[in-house]
């Protein structure tokens, strides 16, 4: 009698499951209480794969996939806390913040974006008072090694992998997640965000409607070094414009990546033979040329920063502004509609392109604070964000915020200027792999030989470079300055940290079997790359 | 005689303390707890905002520290050797030191000038006056800063486009982006927003001075200049003392207007120390909290002792 009573009690738990777990058409609203465990439908776009006609062929649709929503009962409401810099997508966090919701009640997002310069000093500070956001944005000054900063700095805690699912890793392309760089112990701390193809600097973007006030073509660009200085020359002439708009300071940096990038690398040290190299005979040609435009007043006057720069191009008072792959939602984000934007590929040296851009591990930018009492909630959430077709994918892409390489970018990217982004970055190859020098030695993650040789002065380059152009001033001695200095301290950091027991040496960031700087560097060659000597003399 | 006279003061102090209750015996049973009462936010206020960061600050600059993680990387005297080799930052200390004395001395004789003219009898609209010198010190620096970056543009500013099309100058002047000009043109926007603070100071001081000083002035025949120079200086010394003082001071704190309008540049030409420390503990990652100590305590050690050297010959030269 017992027996039959617990058999019947067990087929009607069994029969409670089997309806609740059954999938229910329902509109999801932020508001409903869910009382058992259930499953719901949402929207989802989905790519496959179908044969017609023999032929094999890639369909995307629209479809309902059903989600299991915990009941209300287990969850504990939560407040998840995000921030970033991006403030011209403000709108945009508001509704991921509304979708997130959708899928999971229990968890309220709160995102916060600040102006760059705002967010970079408030930030830290948050940490100091123990009121960090629980997801934050942030990229460091060795941007490689922004994950072994902030966990130098205590500031972040792993993804918890109980709630990643198994493809996880998979939305990226293979070798994304490297020990030392976005994984340590095998516990992923981050996730590569915006691709390292397409996003980064080394675009030129032009207001076609100055080349059309000049008499030039706006859609046949400068293609090298000498046809910019004549279209400039040509611009000046003929209107009230100036040709370059040059942010200085330590915004220079969007002028000089593509410049330098097209003709030695955008990188002040040389990972050919291990050196800081401001001094090489190649960076002081890309700065010559680069000071010709100032000194022949083709650029807008003044020791301006790159938010007068962007308007100053926007606005029609220059033609020319180099900048990143974000810029197309920058310029989206100014009031100037009737912004006719072209987008090109920098020019390269009059001999040709001798030169890459660094395409590096460097687009880990989301953490999960080490001072969130919501670690788990906040990798749902990230788990959710990088979802190939998810709504914060086809969003970002669609609204041409960015880049992003757990997507198809070309599916779903629906502004003009991004496509033209990923066009110019795709057909000319912009940036190469370089070595990593973290691959070749694993200790190089612990070293503060960079760190310390460019916190000397930070932003030394810049800076000066800046200083010099403003001014017509030789820059060669203060680039041998700079270079020296640089050199001998990131020398002696490593012979005293080899002293110390680190497998360190000059070896770990000089890669002269890398010959061709145009290509990228053959990661088989890690495994002939000459390392250390074992007891640090190396 | 001089012994005498010393007697006659040592003799003199003890009566007036036989003579005198003293405090202790001025307050009583409850008024004690009165006083202690009265005197504890005060106290409690300034022991954590002043002391205490003053305390720490001396702390820190034996770390190495990035603000965040726990205090626990003793360094003894290395910020202070590193900060000793540290060219820019002698560069901001430079600069300090040539803002706050270009900058007091442009601004006292200048307000003390508008001071003396705005209390001149004859003067009609001095309220006006007044008004319009003071208005500049209600705008904020950050405010003013933005203003003058705009104004001063060598492409959209407006004081290049009057020189230019009065053709004073053939082609705009790059104020804030020329290395020579860039520390001057700090040094003017700060004169003009503070100079009527220190106007103000000086009108308080005239307005001590005597009338009966000048009536007998005038009768002695004495003109304008005479008198400023006979009776109102000497008159007003202690407190002009105590206002150069303060002027130097407060413009060694120079920060908010080379953020907005410079941020240190042309290169580092306008880097001051207040913008140096700044930069090192709160702008360029990683943070260097320790370091920014070293360098408040170094200058700030250097200005006490500047301070100190002041006042030792202000009093010199009083005696």
């Amino acid at each position: 009698m017992l027996q039959k009573k617990s058999l019947l009690g067990l087929l009607f738990v069994l029969l409670v499951t089997a309806v609740a777990c059954q999938p229910q058409t329902v509109e999801v609203e932020v508001t409903r209480v869910v009382t058992e465990t259930e499953q719901v439908e949402v929207t989802r776009v989905v790519t496959e794969t179908i044969e017609v006609e023999g032929e094999m062929v890639e369909v995307t649709r629209v479809v309902e996939v059903p989600v299991e929503v915990p009941a209300e009962a287990e969850m504990e409401p939560v407040t998840l806390k995000i921030m970033n810099w991006s403030q011209e997508q403000a709108d945009f966090y508001d509704q991921v913040a509304v979708e997130f919701q959708k899928e999971y009640p229990n968890i309220t997002i709160e995102w916060d974006t600040l102006e760059q310069g705002q967010y970079r000093e408030t930030l830290p500070l948050m940490f100091q008072s123990g009121d960090s956001p629980d997801i934050f944005f942030w990229l460091g000054a060795d941007r490689v090694l922004t994950m072994a900063e902030l966990l130098d700095q205590n500031w972040i805690a792993p993804m918890d992998t109980n709630v990643l699912p198994d493809d996880f890793y998979d939305r990226w392309p293979d070798g994304s997640f490297l020990e030392g760089i976005n994984v340590v112990n095998s516990l992923p701390y981050s996730f590569p965000f915006n691709d390292n193809v397409v996003w980064g600097p080394g675009y030129m973007y032009t207001n076609k409607d100055v080349f059309r006030a000049a008499g030039l073509d706006p859609d046949t660009p400068p293609a090298t070094w000498s046809e910019l200085r004549t279209v400039c020359e040509t611009i000046v002439a003929n209107t009230d414009a100036y040709c370059l708009s040059v942010p200085l300071g330590n915004d220079l940096q969007r002028t000089w990546y593509p410049l330098a990038g097209m003709n030695f690398t955008d990188s002040f040290f040389d990972y050919q033979q291990g050196r800081f190299d401001i001094d090489d005979e190649r960076q002081m040609e890309t700065f010559s040329y680069l000071q010709g435009f100032f000194n022949d007043e083709l650029v807008v006057p003044g020791n301006n920063d790159k938010n007068f720069a962007r308007q100053a191009m926007a606005n029609g008072q220059a033609a020319i502004y180099f900048g990143g792959a974000w810029m197309p939602g920058v310029f989206a984000g100014y009031e100037v509609p009737d912004l006719d934007l072209g987008v090109f590929a920098p020019p390269v040296p009059d001999d040709g392109r001798s030169g890459s851009l660094r395409q590096s591990f460097s687009e880990n930018k989301y953490y999960i604070s080490a001072q969130s009492d919501h670690r788990t909630e906040a990798t749902q959430f990230l788990e959710w964000m990088t979802r190939p077709d998810g709504f914060f994918a086809t969003e970002y892409l669609a609204q041409g915020f960015g880049t992003l390489p757990f997507s198809d970018m070309e599916k779903y990217v629906a502004d003009e200027g991004m496509l033209q982004v990923i066009d110019v970055a795709k057909t000319n190859g912009l940036r190469v792999a370089y070595p990593e020098p973290v691959v070749a030695c694993p200790d190089a993650a612990s070293s503060s030989a960079m760190k310390n040789a460019n916190n000397l002065t930070k932003n030394w380059e810049f800076v000066a470079m800046s200083e010099a152009l403003l001014n017509g001033e030789d820059f060669s001695g203060t680039a041998a300055e700079i270079a020296a200095a640089k050199n001998e301290e990131f020398l002696n950091t490593l012979t005293e940290e080899a002293a110390a027991g680190l497998n360190i040496g000059v070896e770990c960031f000089a890669f002269p079997e890398w010959e061709d700087i145009t290509q990228p560097y053959d990661s088989a060659l890690y495994d002939t790359h000459q390392m250390p000597a074992a007891d640090g003399e190396g | 005689m001089t012994t005498i006279s010393a007697a006659q003061k040592r003799n003199s102090r003890r009566a007036k303390k036989k003579t005198a209750v003293p405090y202790s015996k001025q307050v009583r049973g409850k008024d004690y707890f009165w006083v202690y009462l009265f005197l504890t936010p005060f106290v409690v206020l300034y022991l954590g905002f002043t002391i205490w960061p003053l305390f720490a600050t001396v702390i820190y600059s034996f770390f190495e520290w990035d603000g965040i993680k726990p205090l626990e990387d003793f360094v003894g005297l290395e910020n202070f050797v590193t900060i000793a080799k540290d060219p820019l930052f002698w560069l901001s200390f430079r600069n300090t030191l040539v803002f706050a004395l270009v900058n007091t001395a442009v601004k006292i004789p200048l307000s003390l000038l508008m001071a003396i003219l705005l209390t001149r009898k004859w003067l009609w609209g001095k309220r006006f006056f007044r008004t319009v010198y003071f208005a500049p010190l209600v705008i904020p620096v950050a405010m003013a800063g933005l203003i003058f970056s705009l104004l001063l543009h060598p492409a959209n500013g407006a004081v290049n486009d009057m020189l230019v099309s009065a053709g004073l100058v053939a082609k705009p002047i790059d104020f804030l982006g020329d290395e020579r000009l860039a520390l001057l043109s700090l040094i003017l926007v700060s004169v003009w927003q503070i100079f009527g603070q220190y106007m103000i100071y000086w009108m308080a001081a005239l307005q001590n001075v005597p009338e009966d000083l000048y009536e007998a002035a005038e009768l002695d025949g004495a003109n304008e200049w005479a008198k400023l120079i006979y009776v109102t200086l000497p008159v007003i010394k202690p407190v002009a003392v105590v206002i150069v003082f303060l002027a130097f001071v407060n413009a060694l704190r120079v920060f908010g207007l080379v953020v907005t309008m410079t941020g240190g540049g042309p290169g580092f030409q306008t880097y001051v120390v207040p913008y140096f420390i700044y930069t090192q503990a709160l702008v360029d990652f990683p943070f260097r909290y320790g370091y920014a100590s070293a360098a408040a305590v170094l200058f700030g050690a250097t200005v006490l002792l500047a301070v100190m050297l002041q006042g030792h010959f202000v009093r010199r030269s009083g005696e």
